[in-house]
């Protein structure tokens, strides 16, 4: 039963960083838009911003797909 | 007064007994908490592959808005004319800024970072280690993994044989000799400077203590003491004249560059010079990491 309730609350944490990693990103991902819009050439800070922030999000949606399986199977 | 003794003892071990089960409720509680607080932290951790992924890419942003990690807009081609994908320029050390002017900079060089793969059981390692690498004494406990070890230079040092000791010491207080030079360390070599000039570079070639200086190579090439004109590689562009100390002889060759150098930006020697004590003890891997002369990279567990 703990470990049920403990997953649940990773599952929330998980869902809630990713919220906040998503808000980060978006920024970059703006400016990223912006450029594509105008034709102009983007900053190479902005995408490096926009990759590292994709690469965490990414990872974290991995571990929460591990939470969830992990979390069915109980 | 019997009934009245009667009643006296058997208060008595009411209240013990309502003491013990007021201990043992306030243990079990404990004890609840405690498991719960365990299996939570639990369960919220990555593995430590993903998190040291994490970490890298954290501390990557993290350098990014310190400003310790610059960008160049412009594209960067390389000799065959083709753009180059590479765009990130980091910037030294904060330590390093000081000599501003200096511009060989330890990871700047282009030089590939020579790392020792290695076994590493986490129970091996210290609590403060381990709470410096995030690892959960419980959950990693019993686990080995395959590590890349980063040797800085003074752990090189600390870990070479007594001989390559003697000859950086015997090296150093030559350098000593003079006022003007000014030793600095970073984490793959030490640079000697005159006020903001690089004048000499000491470091490790693989396993080879290196000194490397800011001379015409043209001169002292060729010569018996086996000098080597390193003028056309990167690493080496700004200090092209390198002697592997291996010997006593080489030694002595770069003590004599020292002095050459000295010559050269009219240095004043040392009246009486005070021979540098050294503290170049072995350390273990543990005793490394945690003062900060040794950086891990774990790969995969085993």
């Amino acid at each position: 039963m703990f470990r049920k309730l403990a997953l649940k609350k990773a599952i929330k944490d998980s869902e809630k960083e990713i919220e906040s990693l998503e808000k980060k990103r978006m920024r970059s991902q703006s400016a990223l838009m912006e450029t594509m819009v105008t034709g102009e050439k983007p900053s190479k800070q902005d995408e490096e911003y926009f990759k590292l922030y994709t690469s965490l999000i990414e990872m974290e949606r991995k571990n929460l797909a591990r939470l969830h399986s992990e979390l069915n199977s109980l | 007064m019997v009934i009245a003794g009667l009643l006296s003892a058997q208060t008595d071990k009411i209240i013990l007994i309502c003491s013990l089960g007021v201990i043992g409720l306030l243990l079990i509680a404990l004890g609840v908490f405690a498991f719960i607080k365990f299996n939570f932290r639990k369960v919220r951790r990555f593995d430590a592959q993903w998190q040291a992924k994490r970490d890298e890419i954290t501390r990557r942003i993290a350098d990014m808005k310190s400003g310790r990690l610059k960008f160049i807009d412009e594209p960067v081609i390389d000799d065959d004319g083709v753009e180059q994908d590479i765009i990130l320029e980091e910037e030294d050390e904060p330590e390093e800024e000081e000599s501003s002017g200096v511009e060989d900079a330890d990871d700047e060089d282009g030089e590939e970072v020579q790392k020792t793969e290695a076994v590493l059981a986490i129970s091996s390692l210290s609590r403060e280690s381990r709470k410096k690498l995030d690892l959960r004494e419980k959950e990693y406990n019993g686990k080995k993994y395959t590590v890349a070890y980063d040797y800085s230079f003074e752990a090189k040092l600390r870990l070479s044989d007594e001989s390559v000791k003697k000859t950086y010491v015997s090296l150093m207080d030559e350098i000593g000799n003079y006022e003007a030079f000014e030793v600095r360390s970073g984490y793959r070599k030490e640079r000697v400077c005159i006020g903001n000039k690089l004048q000499a570079v000491i470091r490790f070639s693989e396993d080879t203590l290196c000194a490397a200086f800011a001379l015409d190579p043209e001169k002292y090439t060729g010569s018996e003491y086996g000098a080597v004109d390193k003028t056309e590689s990167e690493k080496f562009k700004d200090t092209p004249l390198v002697v592997k100390l291996t010997s006593r002889r080489e030694l002595d060759f770069a003590k004599y560059l020292i002095t050459k150098i000295a010559e050269a930006n009219s240095c004043t020697a040392v009246i009486q010079p005070v021979p540098s004590d050294y503290d170049l003890s072995a350390l273990s891997v543990d005793e490394l990491f945690l003062s900060g002369m040794l950086k891990i990279d774990f790969i995969k567990e085993i």
